[in-house]
């Protein structure tokens, strides 16, 4: 568009300088939306470096990669990159999210249903389903088709059992502290409230020990949980006085003490077979 | 091993992978230079596994691999593979809550690429590569198939890899964006060894260096675009009926069929192309 009159060559300089009065400014700028011959002038008093900088600047404000509320609050806790890796695909994700929110959900409400439920049975309830939480965190950790990008994860250096165990983490975090925090505010026993946890750890780190072999770690958890489930809850089904032995045999500090040796001897077994995980024998 | 073999990218030697009973790859030897290299074969051929191991995302049952010059079973080594390695699996399946930009970000983290700023520009340059630069901040449940699988691409080129390992990558591509990949893939290949596999041989044509045709799980013919078709040389005729001495025939667009095999007598021999030569070393092999 052609216009009568052109901006002053030192308002101009100014402007591009960026000292100019307010009022020359608005009036400048108004008439360079209109003017093609005032734009280009005003290209040369433009230092190149400074416009590519400026533009470099935004465009990193634009290309700044979005983050949902709860990646920006996992990653203040992160610093590595595979940190922000587990912190981009585990809070980034629906699936990692949502099998972390059903893992909380799911802790926090059976000691709710154990206590309202006749007291044994629901304890034995407690103690049949709760430990099959951190089990179904390791196996989803496990799941490649979780990740954000699938197989391509597989390839990066990134690959291994680190990310696996943080992912892990990251979705059985928060469900352990609700169960035991729910059995407490539910008025269980102290020794029932944490009775479930070390057979917990001792079954999830037999799944994580299974990811070192050929065994796929869901088939292997949906195995180990319905072995648990049932040996824990069909005697007990049968007969009350079975329903209140078995709470009495899992909370025994030998079961417990067992549970420990169990767990610790598969997370041993994974640590010392951690490269079957980087590096896959099965498809 | 010989010279060429710890000279070359990607030294394969007795290689085999079973699942279960199935040998998907089997006894299976190979050196690979750098440029573009083309793998060619059937369904169930064994082109997947072979560059799922490739990839470093499979071990080998049995055999020697080495990549890069270094062996992939050892761990330091194979991290060292890792960060100069990239691959777009047959189906890359893209959580479709990210943009294009997130998800290629993302892989440059799992890359180790730390340094933020290096990686914006780093993801710039990729999702330009690809041809996405319009459309790098829309989810990627917005993309089209086509953009989806060049997203994928963008991920395997971050960080400018010495290998590039690409399952079946023009899948959902029209002509245009065929055209950008194969742009792509050559200026890549300048500094690095490229391995793809198709069942399009035009592709193959127009890109590679070299061609290997896999069948059963083994290598059953290795050489140029060229070899592969002069393999029909005298092999390849046209006639206005079926002829039963061929191995095998079929009726093209002007109606006419064409013959591979043993010619007849006075046959009317045309030039072969590169299809007529992979059916050929596809039957032969399978028989």
């Amino acid at each position: 568009m052609r216009t009568e009159w052109h901006v002053r060559e030192e308002h101009l300089a100014e402007y591009a300088s960026g000292g100019c009065d307010p009022v020359v400014e608005a009036s400048t700028e108004a008439h360079l939306m209109r003017c093609d011959h005032c734009r280009a002038a005003l290209g040369q008093h433009l230092d190149r470096s400074e416009t590519e900088r400026r533009w470099r600047r935004l465009a990193d404000v634009v290309d700044q990669p979005s983050r949902t509320s709860t990646e920006r609050w996992g990653r203040r806790r992160t610093g590595s990159a595979t940190g922000l890796g587990v912190v981009r695909s585990a809070f980034g994700t629906p699936s990692l999210l949502w099998a972390g929110a059903v893992a909380v959900l799911v802790a926090a409400a059976l000691p709710v249903v154990a206590a309202s439920v006749h007291q044994t049975r629901g304890l034995v309830l407690l103690l049949a389903l709760a430990p099959l939480v951190p089990m179904a965190a390791v196996s989803v950790a496990y799941r490649h088709a979780s990740d954000p990008v699938g197989e391509i994860v597989l390839s990066t250096p990134a690959a291994g059992l680190r990310l696996v165990a943080m992912r892990a983490v990251a979705v059985g975090a928060a469900a352990v502290p609700a169960g035991l925090l729910s059995g407490w505010l539910a008025g269980l026993a102290p020794s029932v409230t944490v009775a479930w946890l070390l057979p917990g750890v001792a079954l999830a780190s037999l799944v994580m020990a299974s990811g070192t072999t050929r065994l796929d770690p869901v088939t292997v958890a949906v195995v180990l949980g319905l072995l648990w489930a049932v040996a824990v809850g069909a005697p007990a089904s049968l007969h009350a006085a079975a329903a209140a032995r078995l709470v009495d045999l899992v909370s025994a500090p030998g079961t417990q003490l067992a549970a420990l040796a169990v767990g610790g001897a598969a997370v041993l077994a994974t640590v010392a077979r951690r490269d079957a995980v980087a590096y896959r024998r099965a498809a | 091993m010989t010279t060429t073999a710890l000279t070359a990218s990607v030294a394969a030697d007795g290689l085999v992978k079973s699942f279960g009973a199935t040998r998907a790859v089997d006894d299976l030897s190979l050196t690979l230079p750098r440029g573009v290299v083309g793998l060619l074969g059937p369904n169930g051929a064994g082109k997947t596994t072979l560059l799922r191991m490739l990839a470093t995302v499979l071990a080998p049952d049995e055999g020697s691999l080495q990549l890069l010059g270094r062996h992939p079973s050892r761990p330091s080594e194979r991290l060292e593979i890792r960060r100069r390695l990239g691959y777009l699996p047959q189906t890359p399946a893209l959580y479709p809550g990210f943009t294009a930009f997130d998800l290629v970000d993302y892989v440059a983290v799992l890359k180790e690429h730390t340094d933020a700023a290096w990686r914006r520009d780093e993801c710039r340059r990729v999702l330009e590569a690809a041809g996405l630069s319009d459309v790098m901040h829309r989810k990627i449940r917005a993309l089209s198939g086509g953009m989806r699988q060049r997203v994928a691409l963008a991920c395997a080129l971050i960080g400018s890899p010495e290998l590039l390992v690409l399952d079946e990558p023009a899948t959902g591509l029209d002509p245009d964006q065929r055209l950008r990949l194969r742009s792509v893939l050559s200026r890549t290949a300048a500094n690095a060894t490229v391995v793809l596999s198709t069942h399009n041989t035009a592709e193959v044509a127009a890109l590679c260096q070299r061609v290997y045709v896999m069948l059963r799980g083994r290598i059953c013919f290795e050489g140029s675009p060229a070899d592969l078709a002069a393999v029909a040389r005298d092999r390849v005729w046209e006639d206005d009926r079926e002829d039963d001495r061929a191995i095998r025939s079929w009726q093209t667009a002007e109606g006419r069929f064409r013959h591979l095999g043993e010619p007849p007598a006075h046959a009317e021999i045309v030039v072969p192309t590169m299809d007529d030569g992979y059916l050929l070393v596809a039957r032969e092999g399978a028989s």
